[in-house]
This record gives structure tokens, C-alpha cells and sequence, in this order.
């Protein structure tokens, strides 16, 4: 019998509202459905639980604080608040004013104008480092920065360099220049100027403008290799080994100019053995 | 006893530590607090109650609000240090002697005995202590701190359906073991 009433009353459980109101006391134990009367009585029980006796050392601050341990309670909670009131007192004039933490709304015009500044800024930056104007890291880190998003700057270490220029050929630096070509420097296969080097290509270029191979080009400015054989004894023969015989033109020409001295001294060969000869002679 | 329309002025006068204004704001709501401590933390409460009453005198000055947001404000400080009080029980492992075990050790004529006095009494704090923790918490806060079951929910850090089924379960229950032993109202009451 009385666990199905047990079952029962489980099944059948009171609404929201009358929960609520068992539970808040406005529904008193008359007016509880049937089958909470007992529950809503025992809630009406717990709220009459007395706490403390009236009566038990009655103060002389007017009402009743109940027992002992009541009164010390009153009195220890009156001894913080009035040490605290003495406190802020004392700290008055220190006092920081008490700020709200409620986020203030973002202020549009704010907002657009620090986007702006923030744009124009990135904008400055990119254009010194385009131009490479910034100081050698902070070009570096430009760069970096930037070649992510593809946009290619220079780097610092490249920017604040001249860039070489070559020699002016219009000059005396032609000769010196298509010497130094065709001593083997910078001339590579085929009569081309090495691209690595600014002077020959330059000397390249020169070449190419008027239509001519460097050869034709440098060819006034160098004496005929064949034009006038050494008539002199020779004695010196100069006939070190050398081993690029392209670059003799030097050592011929000198040899031409000896006039048969024949020291023949080859200034690009190493002259193994001719300068002992011509020593011992 | 509500301090009504006198409580703007009673708390002001206990925020500047006038003796009377705290012994009002005490005497208002020390009972609820004592019982909702003494159903949770049996032999300790009072020295809860004590302790918590002085945490309220300390946040007191911050306080700002109508007599009901008072009545929150106590409870919710009365519910921490009944949490601080579980903590340390769990750490201690203390088994204190339950206070109704010294009762007959007792002179007569004691406060506690007269305030027990009855056992009506009795059998309702034994059927609250019987449920679930959970249960009893969210009970005794509707019940004694008169919250609504959202406020009973923001105090626990728990979510107000999650709150209304461990009321609804609650009160099921007690109504379930009221039915079992077939304790009616009249025998409640004449108990």
C-alpha cells in the first residue's frame, strides 16, 4: 500500500508554479494538492526552526540579539564595520574614484581614424622599403615580410650599395679594358664578354651597339698581333711555356719593341729558362 | 521580520557601525542562516553562522541593494563558507560527535535543547538531512534564502533546469518517504 502511494506520487509530480510556491511558502500546506500536503507541512516545519532564544542577555542596544554567542556576534561584526568606516576615512584623500568595469562602446570615429593612421603607416614603410631607403635590418625585415605576400623589395644588405657602372669606354679605360679582355680576363667562349663581370659586358654592349664583335671593336686599340714580326737576334728566344696563347698580344707587341735585343722579357709567360740563358750570356 | 522600508536606513547606520542597525540586520536573518547551516553541517553551524556573519561586516561596506538582495548577499556568503567548511572537513578527516548524541549529557533548560524542542522538528531536519547533498542545497536555498531557482542556480555555478529538477527530485522524494511511513499532516503536526 504504501510504496505504490510512494510510486504514485512520484509519477505524478506538481507543476512549476506549485513547486514554486511550496517551496517559496506561498502555498501553505491547506492549499497544496493532496498528495504534497505532507511536504508543503514539512517545509512550514523547517521555517519555524528557531535559531536563537529570545530573551538570553537582552542588550543595551535595544533589541533582542538572543544568546551569548548572538551578542558577541553583534558586537565583533559592529567593531569590523566601524574599523572599516575609520579606515576609508583615513584613506579619503587617497581614495581612487570608483570606476564602473562596463566596457565602454568602441567610438566609430576613433576606430577609423587609428585604421587610417595604421594604413597610412604601412603604406609609408612599404614605399621606403620599395625605394630602399630604410636602415639595413629594417629593410631585411620589410623584405621578408613582403616576399610572403609576393611583392619583391631589396634587400638591406643590397640597398645603400652603388651599383657599378664599368669603365667609360669613350675613354683611355677602352684600351685598358679590351687588354684586360683579351689577356683572358672576362673573355669567355666564342668572343663573349663574361656576363658576371659589369666592365665586360659593358664592353659587350658597347660592341653589340656599334654592330661589332668585341674583337672588331677592341681592334684599334690594339696592335695587329702579326703586323711586324720581331727582327731582332732574340737571344732570349722567350720561349718560356705559355700556357694561354691567346694572351700574348702583350708579350708579342714587347717583343716587337725590343728590337732584337732579345731579352723578350714575356710579362705574362713565366719565361722558364730564357731569362737563365739570357743571364748566362 | 522584515525590516520593510526602514532597511535603507537601517543598513546605512550598520555600515557606519552602529550596534543597533547590525543587531537588526542579525536578528533579521540569523535564523534562517543558523538553520540553513545547522541542516548542512551538523555540530559546526553556529561557529559557521558566527563566522560567516563577520565575513558579512567585512563585505558590508561594498554593499549596495534592497532588503531581498541583502537576504542573497547572506546567503551567499553563508553557502561559501559552508563549501570552505566541506573543503576542510574532507582534508581534516575529523568525525565530530553529532550534537544530538550529547544532547542527554546536557543540562536542562539548554538553549539547543529548547530550540529542538519538538519532534516535528526532528523528523523534518532528519528527512532533509537524508537527501542527496545537491538535492538539500537547492532546497534549503529556496526554502530559508527565499531564492527563486535562477538566483539558487547563479549561487551554485549550476544551470537553473539542472536546479529545477534537483528541487523537482527533492521534494518528490520527500514526499515519496512522507507516503511510505504514511506520515500524514495531523500526525506531523501533533508529532
Amino acid at each position: 500500500m504504501d510504496s505504490s502511494r510512494g510510486r504514485r506520487i512520484q509519477s505524478r509530480s506538481p507543476d512549476r508554479e506549485t513547486t514554486d510556491g511550496i517551496l517559496s511558502g506561498t502555498i501553505g500546506p491547506q492549499d497544496a494538492p493532496t498528495e504534497w500536503r505532507p511536504v508543503a507541512e514539512l517545509l512550514t516545519v523547517l521555517r519555524t526552526l528557531p535559531a536563537t532564544t529570545p530573551g538570553a542577555g537582552a542588550a543595551a542596544t535595544g533589541v533582542d540579539p538572543g544568546t551569548d554567542r548572538d551578542r558577541r556576534t553583534v558586537q565583533a561584526m559592529a567593531t569590523v564595520l566601524a574599523g572599516a568606516q575609520a579606515h576609508k576615512a583615513w584613506r579619503r584623500h587617497l581614495r581612487v574614484p570608483f570606476r564602473p568595469s562596463v566596457p565602454r562602446p568602441l567610438n566609430v570615429y576613433r576606430v577609423r581614424l587609428a585604421t587610417a593612421l595604421v594604413a597610412a603607416s604601412l603604406a609609408f614603410m612599404v614605399g621606403l622599403a620599395s625605394a630602399g631607403r630604410l636602415p639595413g635590418p629594417a629593410q631585411d625585415a620589410v623584405s621578408v615580410a613582403l616576399s610572403k605576400f609576393g611583392i619583391t623589395v631589396p634587400r638591406g644588405d643590397q640597398s645603400g650599395k652603388t651599383t657599378p657602372v664599368g669603365p667609360d669606354l669613350s675613354g683611355p679605360e677602352k684600351k685598358g679594358l679590351c687588354n684586360a679582355f683579351f689577356a683572358g680576363k672576362g673573355n669567355e667562349e666564342n668572343g663573349k664578354a663574361d656576363s658576371n663581370s659589369v666592365a665586360f659586358k659593358k664592353l659587350q654592349d658597347a660592341a653589340d651597339e656599334t654592330g661589332q664583335s668585341v674583337n672588331d671593336f677592341c681592334a684599334d686599340e690594339l696592335p695587329e698581333p702579326t703586323a711586324t714580326p720581331a727582327t731582332g737576334e732574340g737571344k732570349g728566344h722567350g720561349n718560356g711555356k705559355d700556357k694561354a696563347k691567346d694572351k700574348d698580344h702583350k708579350s708579342q707587341s714587347d717583343d716587337q719593341g725590343s728590337n732584337g735585343n732579345g731579352h723578350g722579357s714575356d710579362h705574362s709567360s713565366n719565361g722558364h729558362g730564357s731569362d737563365d740563358e739570357s743571364q748566362d750570356e | 521580520m522584515a525590516l520593510g522600508q526602514n532597511f535603507a536606513q537601517v543598513i546605512l547606520a550598520a555600515k557606519s557601525g552602529e550596534e543597533w542597525a547590525v543587531a537588526k540586520l542579525y536578528q533579521d536573518l540569523s535564523g534562517s542562516v543558523l538553520s540553513y547551516l545547522r541542516l548542512q553541517a551538523t555540530g559546526e553551524a553556529e561557529d559557521l553562522a558566527s563566522e560567516a556573519w563577520i565575513d558579512v561586516a567585512r563585505a558590508l561596506p561594498r554593499f549596495e541593494g534592497a532588503e531581498e538582495d541583502f537576504r542573497r548577499f547572506v546567503f551567499a556568503i553563508a553557502h561559501r563558507r559552508l563549501i570552505d567548511y566541506r573543503r576542510k572537513l574532507r582534508r581534516r578527516k575529523t568525525h565530530p560527535v553529532p550534537s544530538e548524541l550529547l544532547e542527554p549529557y546536557l543540562p536542562s533548560g539548554n538553549v539547543e535543547e529548547e530550540a529542538l524542542d519538538g519532534i516535528a522538528r526532528k523528523e523534518a531536519m532528519e528527512r532533509i538531512r537524508a537527501l542527496p547533498q545537491d538535492q538539500a542545497e537547492v532546497l534549503l536555498l529556496r526554502v530559508f534564502a527565499g531564492l527563486s531557482s535562477t538566483e539558487v542556480a547563479r549561487l551554485l555555478g549550476k544551470r537553473p533546469v539542472t536546479v529545477r529538477v534537483l528541487q523537482h527530485r527533492a521534494l518528490a522524494r520527500l514526499a515519496a518517504e512522507l507516503a511510505e511511513f504514511d506520515v500524514t499532516t495531523e500526525q506531523l503536526r501533533t508529532m
